[in-house]
Parts: structure tokens; sequence; C-alpha cells
């Protein structure tokens, strides 16, 4: 009896320790975490990532410069006021490089190594978007050296120039425009993958010039062929607003549009800034009830004692399933106004682009056309120079493009349209003398992580960008 | 201490064998020192094998035969010999022996020891004191009872997790939570929080969630036998990496020889909590901002706002409120109506309410707390039952935690050799769980931030009457008024009644032992031991809440399993008549399986239907944990004359979370104690016993599950201001996969800790004064990582081995009996550390890793662990401020720096013990001094217009310090610029100046206190009353627990962490749940 327990429990002892020896198999695998997936099971979520970066983040900091929001509460009370932390900067990063850009990098090698030439067109004209738009941001960022985490072990990207930026932006869209003109290569083809345009190369192939003007516009300080550049790409870009460059969310509420989000998650923090409203109101602006929801608060005999201006009850932009526009229609008609008048003076052909431009968004944002508003607001002709023509010209464009991304405070930098007097108590830190900013900090997450590569840590806010001197 | 010491080892020394009984002898074996019974004390018939031990009064019974003499011995007293005779009582009254006074310890595997033979620091912690902390987490009732143990609570909500350390942090993404061992087998502490995904960890630590508990909370308190602190790795060796941050080694009640007769135990108590401490709010002034007068002169004037006047702001920065009346127009946001100026027409005299809204919201706790157990068992089978329920309403209204537990330990001695232990505990646990934190839906954002002219309770009692939250049409009341249909900051009404969270928690913690005798000196063990528990949670949030309004419902399970087994084999032999051996040798098999499923749904049907069927989407995450673990290890304890003693540990692992090429690590720890009293014979009294010892030990420690290799993850994107909405993928009629953030490392290798601790065991003054002291100095390297890293790499986190953390300290131990005469007697136990942990590394190119939420509290190279980091004034080389000379207010300084560190100077915890007859007085002072906290809190309230700081806003001031020129450099000029403070002249506001929180510098406090953390007074009915009842012993007593706080911190309490055990972030509080004070009685009865 002993012997046998004797035995057993050295049997049990002695085998354990041998089969103790190491081999585990996959139990440190993480079944949630596949080794691979497929370019196309990447694409939705890469573009997805980007209209969320663009449609919130952007939108919001470049509105609240640009006095389209006001910031009621929190950090967006702070923001703006022109107080701007680093870190307030750390999510706008993360959902570019890290939610957008580097899943696209990923889908371009996969599509280079897969031979599949539109989706690489088709990825390159989102990249240069989104590393311009980045750049639009902050000056010099990461680009020839971000993305290698994984492929080079390379956790410290130095930073490109901004103008390198941009000639990598020019040169992508080139490049993705000589991919999409070609022939679809031996690869998977591009399809219901691409929610934005469902493989329609010809769509992507007007974008990628479209881009192109936009890109060249901004450069119209630093580069005397900014806008002749521009004028030649307008032919072949977007040519009707069912061409938009833009992205639709969903009307589940696991899909819904940033802007959507915000208003619902954080309401209260922002509201219709008084000079937009006040613009709109003074135009007459037939936008106005599709820009602005005015809460008429009533006390409770139901007399109406004040008015607050929420963008977030359901506007053209804010609604669950709204769009994020990267780059309408009505952006190339104001492009093209801009250009007539600045590159050739030819007032007339401005004014017809600015009467397109005001029309295409007219009928984009509220489905008709008030033509006698058009006429109103597009003549040039009576103006009487051409500071006060482009400054006609910004302006509409300001209430056109409002919620597209950073576009028009890069226009205000550019151009000084639209006139804005900055907020009280601007002032501040990293911004001395309380004007609008020019640029934002970089993130909390480079200064700790990046240190040795990135170019500011203690910015300055009116420190001008290469192509804002 | 005694008694206590010798209940933790009855059991595995019996060894009895009956023969030839003839008659029963019983008695009581008392300490000569203090008169108490003495548990475990051997009584052997002299010259046989018969024996028994006494029971936990000191009773005994034995059987023997006529003509016997009895040996009673117990360690740490003079043996004794007594010969029967013809009586059949014998009472025996034990002298100690100041030389052989020593503490029976358990040590790791379950190993008991004399702590006498030891070379490394161990520290007991007497049950009695747990049970008497009134704390239900037996974690939060170890603060201020050990050396080196520090213990911070996440706030006073019920079943609240706490945070324990012990000797500081040593690893950075890792757990740096010791480990949990009940009878040998190590259980799960964890504590998982309800973030959805891993990249969502950090944002999800600001966004708040609940109090959620660490799983120790389910061992009953009660059930303690013993505890024993093991700190350093020569301790914890044998228990190898899991115990790398040190262990704390639990004994449950075990059954003894009662002959037969079942001992019955019962205790009752009843407490009652109050909220401890609540932020200073003003109440003076409105809700409201400046507003610039109509006639467009530039005059400011605080102007009454709120949802009645169509505004959202959050702010109080309105007029006073003695300047406001009622009006006779009604509203709904005030049963008194409408709130206007005096001079409006419409005012009636009626004067507008500050209302106290954080007084009026907590109620008083009630914890009740029933437990009893029947113990008992003879010669050969030894049994202990017990059933424990305990019930606690928390101070906030609508939460609760309940615990029920029932435990069974059979042992029985199958032969003379073979002996077998089954322990099966069962507990139930969970409660109803409201939010904190940074999270518009949390208790204490919208509790505080509520301005003082609004009654969250709209006048009535919201345990019955939901008009003081809600509208008739269900939409939410709040003091931010609606938008649309939807909250902006929550009621916390409304919070603690729709917006909670329920889990339930169903647990078996059981064991099973077979050792077996072979030789007298040699015996084999097997211990199989299995923590198995399900974890249900369901979290509401109901439509129109402030946090996601489309509503909420998550269903979210966790089942765990724990698997531990041992086997191993002990020599216990005298090679000579000097020298005696110790040997132990072992092999031990870890395995644990977590299943963790979320299922998110949102966008409810309607409001208060909170089930799945309810939402429009759900998105599931599904994320296991499976590791296992072998080991092989040995102990050898040489002794020398019982002079000199010498430990030799080695263990080898071999852990499935490392790559196979480096998952095999072997770490030694050798430990030296040499008793100089012994050995020069120094003079009795003043120095009877003295110790020095020296260890030096080293304890590896693995990766976190599945950091070898990297992959693509399911598709989410969101920003922090949508959390906890974003696109989900699936979404957008597709499924979707992005790179994950985090990049795996196939060569990650073991850290390790190796630690050198020195110390003494001294007891002075024939033992009156003892004293442990310890210096010990640990470096950890290699230090498993997972460090953010640049978000322009296209990822966010990587695996990395190369962090190097240094831990120095001092901890002392003393214990003394001050005061013996006669019934009276005095004892002041005393528990000292001291310690600094400096980070050396993180990982090449990086020097910082931020750890919380809001990017304040970091780990940086060359600085203490957990640092905090920030925004602070700019100062010129004088240290003076420079003021901003267009609007008078001091310049930040736009380089940001450190602004606090949350390393205590020491700690001190200091019990005082009285006892006179049956009465006896406890209480347990307990001191920090230094150690900054995180108090965002305060920040956020100031810049809001609630916090009692701008009761100052209309004082004009000057602001000390120099102009700065236009490009903001320093220069001579002394600053003569006055501003009104608050800027409620339309200038600029000094709360509002630096941003939502405002300046690190100035929301970082000195978390110093001292706490009167709890007092007992316990009285033990007298034998001659006892003896006309039915009972053996009666014990009543009234116990309070945070008595009184002193504190210069703002903050609910110093001693308070925003995500409790759930990550690294320490000593950080923003709109935590507040702290309890208790009272409460209890009676414990034996018959």
């Amino acid at each position: 009896m002993k012997t046998i327990k004797y035995k057993m429990i050295l049997g049990i002892t002695s085998l354990a320790i041998l089969t103790g020896a190491c081999e585990f198999g996959d139990t440190n695998v993480n079944p949630a975490i596949p080794a691979d997936v497929s370019a196309q099971a990447i694409v939705p979520a890469a573009q997805a990532g980007l209209a969320f970066a663009v449609g919130g983040e952007m939108v919001r900091i470049s509105g609240l410069f640009m006095q389209q929001f006001e910031g009621i509460n929190a950090q967006q009370f702070d923001n703006y006021q022109y107080l701007v932390k680093a870190s307030d900067m750390d999510g706008v990063w993360r959902r570019v490089y890290h939610n957008s850009l580097n899943p696209l990098v990923t889908v371009l090698r996969k599509a280079q190594d897969e031979d599949s030439k539109h989706t690489e067109g088709m990825v390159k004209v989102l990249i240069a978007h989104g590393i311009g738009s980045l750049s639009d941001m902050f000056g010099d960022v990461p680009y020839n050296d971000a993305f290698e985490g994984l492929t080079e072990n390379n956790f410290f990207p130095t930073y490109d120039e901004q103008e390198d930026v941009y000639t990598t932006v020019q040169t992508l869209l080139d490049e993705a425009i000589m991919a999409l003109e070609g022939d679809a290569g031996a690869g998977p083809a591009l399809g219901a993958d691409d929610l934005m345009y469902g493989g329609d190369t010809d769509a992507w192939i007007r974008v990628a010039h479209s881009l192109k003007a936009k890109y060249y516009m901004h450069t119209s300080k630093v580069d005397a062929d900014a806008y002749s550049n521009a004028l030649s790409e307008l032919g072949d870009g977007i040519s009707s607003n069912a061409e938009d460059f833009e992205f639709i969310f969903g009307s589940g509420p696991n899909e819904a549009n940033p802007q959507y989000q915000f208003s619902q998650d954080r309401g209260g923090n922002i509201q219709m800034d008084d000079t937009f409203v006040r613009l709109m109101l003074d135009l007459d602006d037939p936008r106005y009830n599709a820009f602005v929801v005015p809460i008429l608060q009533e006390d409770d005999n139901g007399v109406v004692v004040d008015t607050v201006f929420s963008f977030d009850v359901g506007t053209y932009y804010s609604m669950i399933n709204s769009p994020v526009v990267y780059m309408s229609y009505a952006e190339m008609k104001f492009i093209e106004a801009e250009a007539e008048l600045m590159e050739n003076g030819d007032i007339t052909a401005a004014e017809v682009a600015l009467q397109d431009a005001i029309t295409a968004s007219l009928s984009k944002i509220i489905g008709s056309v008030d033509a006698a508003y058009v006429v109103a607001n597009s003549d040039l002709q009576s103006l009487t120079d051409d500071e006060a023509r482009l400054g006609q010209i910004m302006t509409q464009k300001y209430i056109a493009l409002y919620s597209h991304g950073l576009e028009t405070w890069t226009d205000f930098r550019r151009t000084g349209f639209p006139d804005l007097t900055p907020v009280s108590g601007g002032n501040n830190a990293f911004n001395l003398n309380g004007e609008i900013p020019r640029r934002l900090p970089y993130p909390q997450t480079e200064i700790d992580l990046n240190s040795s590569n990135v170019p500011i840590t203690s910015p300055d806010f009116q420190d001008r960008f290469w192509w804002d001197q | 201490m005694k008694k206590f010491l010798l209940l933790s080892f009855l059991l595995p020394f019996i060894t009895v064998v009956v023969y030839a009984q003839q008659r029963v002898v019983s008695g009581k074996v008392i300490s000569e020192d203090d008169g108490s019974g003495l548990p475990g004390v051997n009584v052997l018939e002299k010259g046989t094998t018969n024996g028994t031990i006494t029971d936990v009064n000191g009773d005994y019974s034995i059987s023997i035969s006529d003509g016997s003499v009895l040996v009673f011995s117990f360690v740490g007293f003079e043996s004794q010999e007594i010969t029967v005779g013809a009586r059949s009582t014998i009472d025996v009254s034990l002298l100690s022996d100041i030389k052989q006074l020593s503490e029976v310890v358990v040590t790791a595997i379950g190993l008991e020891a004399n702590k006498r033979d030891l070379g490394y620091s161990i520290q007991a912690v007497q049950a009695e004191e747990v049970a008497r902390s009134g704390e239900t987490n037996m974690v939060a009732a170890l603060a201020g009872k050990a050396a080196g143990v520090q213990v911070t609570s996440s706030g006073g909500t019920a079943g609240a997790a706490a945070q324990i350390r012990i000797r500081g942090n040593s690893t950075i993404i890792g757990q740096n939570s010791p480990l949990f061992v009940v009878d040998g087998v190590p259980i799960d502490n964890s504590t998982f929080t309800t973030a959805d995904s891993p990249e969502d960890a950090v944002s999800d630590l600001g966004s708040g969630g609940v109090n959620n508990s660490n799983r120790a909370i389910d061992i009953n308190p009660d059930d303690i036998g013993s505890l024993t602190v093991l700190k350093g790795p020569a301790a914890t060796a044998l228990y190898g990496i899991r115990a790398s941050n040190g262990a704390i080694i639990i004994t449950t009640k075990r059954g003894s020889n009662t002959a037969g007769k079942p001992k019955i135990s019962f205790s009752t108590s009843a407490t009652f909590d109050r909220v401890n401490k609540l932020p200073d709010l003003q109440k003076r002034f409105a809700q409201g901002n400046p507003v610039e007068t109509p006639d467009g002169s530039g005059v400011f004037v605080p102007t009454f706002q709120s949802p009645m006047t169509g505004s959202f702001t959050g702010f109080s920065w309105g007029p006073e409120i003695s300047d406001l009346r009622y009006s006779t127009t009604p509203s709904i946001w005030d049963r008194n109506g409408r709130i206007v100026l005096a001079s409006d027409p419409t005012a009636t005299d009626q004067l507008v309410n500050a209302y106290d809204n954080e007084g009026d919201f907590f109620e008083t706790g009630v914890t009740v707390n029933n437990h009893i157990s029947v113990s008992g068992g003879t010669a050969d089978v030894t049994y202990y039952l017990s059933s424990g329920r305990m019930d606690q309403s928390g101070i906030i209204p609508n939460s609760d935690f309940t615990r029920t537990s029932f435990k069974a330990t059979i042992s029985a001695n199958l032969t003379d050799k073979l002996k077998t232990t089954f322990s099966a505990n069962y507990i139930n646990s969970g409660g109803k769980r409201s939010q904190n934190g940074s999270n518009t839906s949390g208790v204490m954002l919208g509790l505080l931030r509520t301005s003082p002219t609004f009654d969250n309770r709209n006048g009535v009692d919201p345990d019955n009457d939901v008009s003081a939250y809600q509208f008739e049409d269900g939409r939410p009341r709040s003091y931010r008024g609606l938008l649309g249909d939807r909250a902006i900051y929550d009621n916390p009404y409304w919070t603690v009644y729709k917006n909670f969270l329920t889990d339930n928690v169903d647990r078996i913690i059981g064991f099973a032992q077979v050792s077996y005798d072979w030789l007298p000196w040699l015996t084999t063990t097997a211990r199989v031991g299995v923590d198995t528990y399900s974890d249900f949670r369901k979290f509401r949030n109901d439509i129109g809440s402030g946090t996601l309004p489309a509503g909420q419902i998550v269903n979210h399970s966790i089942s765990s399993t724990d698997l531990n087994t041992d086997i191993l084999a002990t020599i216990s032999k005298d090679l000579s008549e000097d020298f005696s051996l110790n040997a132990t040798v072992g092999w031990n098999y870890y395995q644990k399986d977590v299943d963790n499923r979320r299922d998110d749904g949102q966008g409810l049907a309607s409001r208060g239907f909170f089930n799945a069927a309810s939402a429009s989407s759900i998105s599931s995450v599904e994320r296991p944990i499976k590791r296992e673990l072998y080991g092989a290890y040995g102990d050898i304890r040489l002794s020398y004359k019982e002079m000199l003693f010498l430990n030799l540990t080695g263990r080898n692992d071999w852990s499935s979370t490392l790559p196979e090429s480096n998952n095999s690590f072997f770490y030694p720890a050798a430990a030296l104690g040499w008793a100089f009293t012994e050995s020069f014979d120094i003079g009795d009294d003043i120095l009877p016993y003295g110790k020095l010892r020296v260890s030096y030990g080293k304890v590896g420690n693995d990766a976190l599950f599945a950091l070898t290799t990297s992959g693509f993850s399911q598709a989410r994107v969101r920003d922090g201001w949508t959390t906890p909405n974003g696109v989900i993928f699936p979404a957008l009629g597709t499924n979707s996969f992005i790179p994950d953030g985090q990049l795996g490392n196939s060569e990650l290798k073991p850290e390790f800790t190796t630690t050198l601790e020195i110390g003494a065991d001294l007891r002075f003054w024939r033992g009156k004064i003892t004293a442990d002291i310890t210096y010990y100095n640990s470096l950890s390297e290699d230090v498993i990582n997972l460090v953010d890293i640049a978000r322009s790499s296209g990822f966010l986190q990587r695996a990395i081995n190369t962090g190097e953390i240094e831990n120095e300290g001092i901890e002392i131990a003393l214990n003394s009996t001050l005061v013996q005469s006669g019934d009276f007697s005095y004892e002041l136990g005393l528990n000292f550390h001291k310690y600094t942990t400096i980070v050396n590394a993180i990982a090449p190119g990086l020097d910082v890793i931020t750890i919380d939420p809001f990017g304040t509290q970091r780990i940086q190279v060359g600085e203490p662990y957990g640092i905090f980091f920030g925004t602070r004034f700019l100062r010129d080389d004088q240290g003076r401020m420079v003021i901003d000379p267009s609007d008078g207010m001091p310049l930040q300084d736009p380089v940001d720096g450190k602004v606090g560190d949350p390393t205590p100077d020491f700690t001190l915890g200091i019990r005082n013990t009285f006892n006179y007859k049956g009465l006896q007085l406890s209480f347990l002072l307990d001191i920090k001094e230094g150690g900054d906290v995180y108090n965002g809190t305060s920040g956020v309230l100031n810049n809001f217009g609630v916090g009692e700081e701008t009761l100052d806003r209309n004082e004009v001031v000057t602001f000390p310090g120099v102009l700065a020129d236009s490009e903001g450099n320093p220069t001579d000029q002394v600053n003569n610029i006055a501003v009104v403070k608050g800027g409620t002249d339309g200038g600029t506001n000094f709360y509002q100046n630096y941003g939502f929180v405002n300046l690190d510098e100035l929301t970082v406090q000195d978390g110093s206190f001292i706490r009167l953390r709890d007092l007992n007074v316990s009285y033990n009915l007298p034998s001659k009353v006892l003896s006309n009842l039915p009972f053996e012993t009666v014990r009543i007593g009234f116990t309070a627990r945070n008595v009184f706080l002193i504190t210069d911190y703002t903050g609910i309490d110093p001693e308070t962490n925003l995500t409790g055990d759930a990550s690294n972030v320490f000593a950080y509080d923003y709109f935590n749940n507040p702290n309890t004070r208790s009272y409460g009685v209890n009676l414990n009865i034996t018959f």
C-alpha cells in the first residue's frame, strides 16, 4: 500500500517536472489580435479614422480660433481664448498617425506587394491630405521617417520640414493620379471597402487634382506660381456637388459623425460664436438655419428671455450621419475666384467663379439657391480694390467652408480674411500678444516620447510657418 | 500576540496517537505575564506520543494513563512538567522565556518558521487588528499596521478597492501589488475596470467609471486566523515571480482538538458611516458670469445666469446671492420661483437660498456584519465551519455592497502519518455602485460643480420622489439645464438612481492538502488550490444623461480561474547537537484563465429599459487572458547552536508569457542571521536577545499576457471627448481592422529585482521592548515595460525590457509593554517606514512615461516614481513671479517642470493598547509626513467659481513679482498693476487664467496627515459573570474609524486614488468619491 502511494506521488512529481520543461504552445497568443488581415479589411477603418480627426478635433480647433464656435466650458473654453496645452493636441496626432495614416501606409505596402494599383492610388490621396492637414496645424511633421515602428523598429521619427511635406503632398498626389489612371494591376481591386467612392477611380482622380489645387493655394504667400498652379488643376478636379470629397457617417450610435458625437457627449462645451452668427444674420444668410440652431429660452410664462446659439441639435454638419467634408465643389470655385483675381486680375472671371461657389454652397447646404443672395454677395466689380474683393471672396468662403476641416483658419493665416478681432483674454505664456494663433503646440506625447526630434517644445503661437511668412 | 501566533500553526503539529486512555484530565494554561489563556500549548504525556494542544482559550483536555507526568511546552515559554497524581483538573501558568521568546510565522509555501531562525524581515499582523479595523476590505484594514506597507483606498464607496504597496513600486506597467496567499494558495486580487479595450485603458482611467473592488475584498476578515507580511525577495523567493512585490500570507482559522466538543463563536456588529471630508465650497455667489452692461460702456457686472435665464453656464461667477430674490414668476427649476435681482419688478422679498447640496447629499451608511463559526475536533479530526454575512449601504444614496461567505476547513489524520486538510470557501459579493471621476455622470463632478443657487434635491426627498432629478416627461433636471432633452452635467441624484452599475461575484476558493510523514524527519506534502469566480456586471446609462444621451447598457462578464499546485518534500533534522537542518524542495504549477467579455449596447429603446434587447447597436469585446507557470524550488535552513542561522533559497520558473527562448529563469536568495547575544552572553535584563541579519535575494518577474507578438485589432476610433462613443466596428456596414497600437517583442526576457536587506531583531528589558529594524536596498533591472512611443511611429506602445528602478528604505517595527502593573497594562506599537524609489532608466531614447489621464503624473529618469510634472508660474532667477504687463496676471512658465513628489517623507503608525482586567482600549494613530497629492478637483472647482478660495474674487490685488517685457522675459520692474483677482470687473480671472484644472503647481498639494485611524473599546465579561451564563466568553466592543483627520490637504482625503488598484497611478484625486468616518458596536460570544 505504502509503496504504491510512494510510487504514485513520485511518479506524479516527476511527470509534472518533465512536462514543465517549457512548451506552452499558443498560451501567450491573444486570440483577439489576429497576426494579419487583408488590405481590404483595413481600408474602412483608415478612412473613418481620418474623417474622425478632420471632422472632430480639426474642425473644433479651427472653428474656435475662427470664431465660428465659442468655447464655454472645459478645455474648449481655454482653447477659445488661445490657451492650448500640448496635451490638448495628443488626440489629433493619435487619430491621424495611428488610427488613419499608419493603417493607410499598411494598406499601401500591401497594395504594392499585391500589385493593386488603384488601391495604391486611393491610399496615396488620403495620405497626402492627412499629412498636409497635420502640417497646416503644426508646420514640420514626421513623414519620411514615420510609420516605421513595426517595420524598422523606428520609434523616434525625424521631422520633415514643412516645405518638404508640401513637396511630398504634391508628389503623392501625382503618383496617385498616375496609378489611378493606369490599369488596375493583378491584385485585389479597389471596391466596396472604399466607403467614400466605392472604387470609382475617376472620382479619386478628380479628388487628387482638387487637393493639388488646395495645397498649391496654401503656398500663395511664398510661391509666385501658386495661383497658376492651382488654376491648372481645377479643370480636372471636382466639378459638381455630387463629386464632393467627403466621408459620410452612419446612423447607428456606433458610427456617428464626430461633431454629432461631441455635441451629444459634451453638450455645453461649445456653442456658436457671436461673430459667425452675427455675420450670417447681418447678411440674412439662407444657410443660417442649417448652421445655427437658435434655442429660444422661455421663462415659465412663455416669454423669451434669451437665445442660445447652438450647433448641436441637428445642423447640416452635426447630424448623426452628417458628412465630414474634406473638399467641396464650392471650395474649387472659391479657389478659382481667388486665383483669377490675384493671378490674372480678371475680376469678371473671379465674380463668375464666386457666384458659382456661393451657388454650389447654397445648393449643397440647403438644397436651393437664393439668387438675390448670390448676386448681392458676389459683386466684386463695385468694390474699390483687390484687397476688398479678396475680402469679399474670403468672407463668403469663411461661411461656405464652415466645418470643412482647417480650411478657414488656413485661409485666415494666408489672406488675413475674414477680418476678426481677437477674443479678449487671449494672451498667455504661449501667445503673449493675444492675437489669433498661427500654429498649435506639438503634442505632449511627441515632447515626451520623441524629444530628440520634436522641433519646438515651448511654442510661440505667433511663430509663423514656412507658407505663412 | 503569542495567542495569535500559535493559532497559525496549531494543526500541522498535531501528531497524536491515542493509546490506552484511562481517564481524562483537563484544565487551562495561562500566561504568567498577563493571565491570558494560551492557545496552542503542547500538552504531552511524558514518555509517550500522546498529546494535545490547548484551544483558543488555553483550555485542554487529555486522556492519560494513571501515574503520568504531563509536559506543557510552548515556544517562548519555559516548559513545565507536572505529575498528575489523582487530579482531574490541572491549571498551569507558564513563564515566558525571554531567550526563547519568539514568533512563529508562516513563510512562503505555507512553511512555518520560528521568526528567530530567519535572516530576513517578516512582520505579523494580528488577525484581531484586521477584524477590529472596521474595514470590510481586508486590504484597507492593513493600513498603518505594518512597516513598509502603504494602503490607499479609492474612496469610501461601498465595496471600493484599496491599493496596497509593500516597499513602494518596483515595476512600471506590471503589477506592483503583493501576492495574496490564503492557506498556502495564492488567490486573485485583480481589479477589473470597465475599460472596453486596452487602447482605451488610459482614457478610461480618466473617464471615471465606478469604484470597483479588488478581489481580496472577498476574504471575510472574520475568518482570518493570522496574517504575515513578507517583504523582500529572501522572504518571498519560494513563491517566485508572483510575489516579486512581496506577499500577504493569510492563514484562516482552523479547528482544534476540543475532545469532540463543538465550540461556537458568534460575532455581530453594526457600523454607521458618515462622509468624512468634503472640499470647502463657497455659498456666497450665484451661478452666472460677469456680463458687459448693454450700454456698451465696457462695464462688466456679475450677472445671474442659469437654465432660468436660458444659459448653459456651469460657472458660479455671478452676483452675491444676498442681492437676489425669488420672483413672483414660477419656475420649473426652483420651487420658490424664478431668481431675479432684488430690484426686479417681480421680485418678492424672499431671499434666495444658498443650498448646501454637498452637505445634503450623503447619507448615513450602515454596515451590519454577522459571523458564526463552529469549530472543534478530536485528536484525529478537526473542523472549522463558518458563515458570514455583511450588508453595507453606502454613504452615497442607492449604493450598497454585500458579502456572504461560507467556509469549511476539515483536517483529518487518516493514519498517524497520513494527514489531510480540505478547505472550501464560497463567497458571493457585489452591490450597486455609482460613478466617479472625470465623467459628466460622476457623482462628485455633478455634485461639487453645482452652483449654490441650484437645489439638486428640488425640495423633495430623492429617495422616493423622482421630481428631484427629472421632469414629468422623464427628461433630466440638473443645474446646467437641458440641451434639447438631455443634461449637460448629470444631477448627482440622477447618476445614483439611474446610471449605476451592479456587480455580482460568485467565488470559490478551496484547497486540498495531503501530507505524509515518511520518516520522523521527512514529510511530503501535496496541495492543490483553486480560486475561481465569475463576476457579472451590468452598467446602466439612461437616456438623456450627460454622457451618451442615447443611453447605454453594458453587460460585462469576467470569469477567472487560478489553479495552483505545490508538491514539496520537507526535511527537518538535527544533524548533530549543534547543527539542525530544515530543507524543502518543491514543484509548483500555476495556471490562470480569465474570460472577459463586454457587450456594449448603445442607443436605448426607451428610458429605464436596461436590457440588451433595448440597445440599437451592440458591440462585443472578448479579451481572454491565459497564463501558465511551472516552478521548481528549494529552501535550506541551517542553524548552529541556535545562534547562527543560514537560509538558502532558489527557484526556477518557466513562464508562458515570455518567449520560448527566455522563458526559463533561476533566482537565488541567501540570508544569514546571527543571534549575537547568544555568542557573547550579554546581560540578560537590558538586551536579553539580539539578532543581526543580512540577506541578499533576487526575484524574477515575467511579462503581462501576450506581449511577445504584434497584430491587428478590430478598429474603433474616438477622441477623449467622445468616449465611450466613437466609431466602433463593425460599423458602416462592414467590419474593419487596423494595426494594433501595441508592438510586441519576441525577445522579452524576465525582469529581476535584487534586494540587499540588513536588519536587527532586538529585545530589551526582559523583552518588554522588541524592535525590528530593517534597511533595504533593491534594484529592479530589465524591467518589462509597455512604453508609449511617438504616435508618428504609427503605433502607441511597445514592449521592452530595459527599465531600472531602485528602492531604498528603512522600516522599524517596535512593540513595547510600557506599563505592566497588576491588572493594568499599556502597550505601544510603532510602525515606521521611510523610502525612496528612484527611476534610473526607462528605455533607450526615452526618459519619461506619463501614467495618468491628464499627463501630470510621470515616471521620469532620475526622479522618484510617479512625480507630478506640469505647469507652474514663470519665475525669474531670484524666484520672483513674472507678471504679464497687459493684464497684471502672473505668467505661466512656458516650460513645464516638476511640481510634486507623492513619496512621503515617512509614514508612522502608532498603536496604543490599554488593558485593565477585561477592558481594553486601543487606538491607532496614523501619520504621513510629506508626499504630494494631485488635487485636480480643487483646480476645477476654483475655475468654476464654486471653490471656497474664490470668495476673494472681488479683492483688488497686486500679484507680487516683477513685470515682463514684451517677449515675456522678466525685467527688474516691480509689479504695480492692481487687478480684481476674480476678474469680476471684466478683467482677467486669476482662477480661469491657466486653464481648466489650473496650474499644476497650485493643484498639487502636500498630503501630510495625522489620522486617528481606528479606536476600539472592548470589554470581556469576567468569569464570575460568565459562570452564570451559558457562554464561555462574551466581549462587547465599540469601534470607530477615521475619528479625526488633521491635514492641510483641501480635497476629500490625502489618502485617495482615482483608479483604485487598477493602475499604477497613485495619490490622484479628481472628483473621487469621498471617504467615510464610522462608529460601530460589536458583540462576540463563544460557547
